[in-house]
């Protein structure tokens, strides 16, 4: 692979640097172990929403969606994001504005206001996609340095796979193995549990005005994952995270009454590149997963002790000792 | 929520679907559209409907509120000085590269915001701007060029 194949313009988004920001550290930390530069997208906005600003008004979400696609066609590379919603959106962008002529001469008319334009040069991936189809599965397996024991529930998250059609997965939606086996390349299992497909109940402007139909979702899905004994949710995208993270706490204030065991959900929810970053041998502390600050009503919401706990032999030899919980 | 009943209404040019809370009870998370035997791309008009609700002004206030932050900052999801410290602790930036480090890419952004005219759309004149006359439309009168957009499967 050339030096230049191997620069991607990374996408952040809005979740990942204002509300999850140990994402974005350690996807860079770990892009670096596979020899990846990823570059800055200096000026890029919000993607836009593909639930929420796309059914506002698709035009604004085009428009905006092929300024952001613009600026990674200025540094000539691909992009890669690690938010499914993002990853929804420029994909889908892309794809309509590279095909549809009349669309992208409208869309190119108000770009050309600030001095941009569309040109269909690049392609947009997920980090998912580029740790499967570029690096693969193999190639991550042998830069293990510690194996994983646990047992993980995989939310890969609707946008990642679906609509299939112009997604790299060779139209697989309901079989999509892709997440399970790069978690699995870990050294972790990946668990199966009642309703794995489903959405974590965030997108289509749910959390935002409809929070409790959206945390009956996810509420759903923490029944199976806890029936399944997962020790960790690992997520891909950090609205799924944030469903997760901060939706077993809004549940267990919420939904007390309706949670079938009784017991309050608390089931750590890890983003991959902190999962894979741990087994390849990166520092827990360079990965957000040990932090130094003592600031409040911060990620993660629902605590990762137990985690670090099950994880710590292998926390000991970075020099991390744990007390007991 | 029944997705299949909001479909035929607006089929049948029946616009009290845009206004039913029901339109916005979809997570967009593709599974029927992906799964329906008739190929119907079901996601897809959900969304063309809500964007003819918001024409409408039907929009939910969070929603709203929402769209309003998109156009002062530029994301959906803003920084703040709570989350400006998380980013610094874990050795980031304080404002990541984006356009919270840019006050000439907000400007772009509202710029193109404003050339959609989105700002009106979502502004406090909304209602007194859109008459109903010209709103009045249904799902079977989209223009080729949307239905092209709908099916771009």
């Amino acid at each position: 692979m050339s030096e230049k194949q191997k620069k991607l313009a990374f996408f952040l988004g809005c979740v990942i640097p204002n509300r999850y920001p140990m994402v974005e550290t350690s996807i860079k930390r770990v892009f670096a172990e596979f020899d990846y530069e990823l570059l800055d997208m200096k000026g890029a906005g919000c993607c836009p929403a593909p639930g929420v600003f796309r059914s506002f008004d698709i035009d604004t979400w085009l428009v905006l969606a092929a300024r952001n696609i613009s600026i990674a066609e200025e540094l000539g590379t691909d992009i890669v994001t690690g938010c499914n919603g993002c990853y929804g959106t420029l994909l889908e962008a892309n794809h309509i504005l590279t095909h549809n002529v009349s669309k992208r001469e409208k869309v190119n008319q108000h770009l050309g206001k600030i001095g941009k334009e569309f040109r269909g040069t690049i392609r947009v991936r997920h980090i998912i996609e580029v740790f499967y189809n570029d690096i693969g599965v193999q190639a991550v397996k042998d830069k293990i340095r510690y194996r994983l024991p646990l047992k993980v529930a995989a939310h890969a998250g609707c946008h990642l796979v679906k609509p299939a059609g112009i997604r790299p997965w060779g139209g697989k939606t309901e079989n999509f193995t892709a997440f399970d086996e790069l978690i699995e390349s870990t050294g972790a299992e990946s668990v199966d549990y009642n309703e794995k497909n489903m959405c974590c109940g965030a997108g289509g402007g749910l959390r935002s005005a409809m929070k409790e139909v959206a945390l009956d979702f996810t509420r759903e899905k923490l029944e199976g994952i806890r029936q399944a004994g997962a020790d960790i949710i690992c997520v891909c995208c950090p609205f799924c995270e944030m469903q997760f993270d901060l939706g077993q706490v809004e549940i267990n204030t919420i939904f007390k009454d309706l949670n079938s065991s009784g017991q309050p959900f608390q089931i750590p929810v890890i983003y991959y590149t902190q999962l894979l970053g741990l087994a390849l041998g990166i520092n827990p502390h360079d990965l957000g997963l040990i932090v130094n600050h003592n600031l409040k009503s911060v990620p993660p919401y629902t605590p990762i002790d137990p985690f670090l706990h099950k994880l710590r032999r292998t926390l000991s030899k970075f020099g991390v000792i744990l007390e007991e919980l | 929520m029944n997705t299949r009943r909001i479909i035929h209404r607006a089929l049948e040019g029946d616009d009290s679907v845009l206004s039913n809370q029901q339109l916005w009870l979809c997570s967009t998370c593709y599974a029927c559209q992906e799964n329906c035997p008739h190929l119907v791309p079901i996601t897809d008009i959900i969304i063309k409907l809500r964007n003819m609700a918001v024409r409408r002004n039907l929009i939910l206030p969070e929603h709203l509120e929402l769209a309003r932050t998109l156009i002062k900052t530029g994301h959906g999801v803003p920084i703040n000085k709570l989350f400006q410290k998380l980013r610094q602790s874990l050795g980031l930036s304080k404002n990541p590269s984006t356009v919270h480090s840019s006050p000439d890419a907000l400007r772009e952004i509202r710029t193109l915001i404003h050339s959609v005219g989105f700002d009106d759309l979502v502004g406090e004149k909304t209602e007194e701007i859109k008459s109903k006359s010209d709103n009045i439309e249904c799902i079977s009168e989209v223009d080729p060029d949307q239905e092209m957009e709908i099916n771009y499967e």
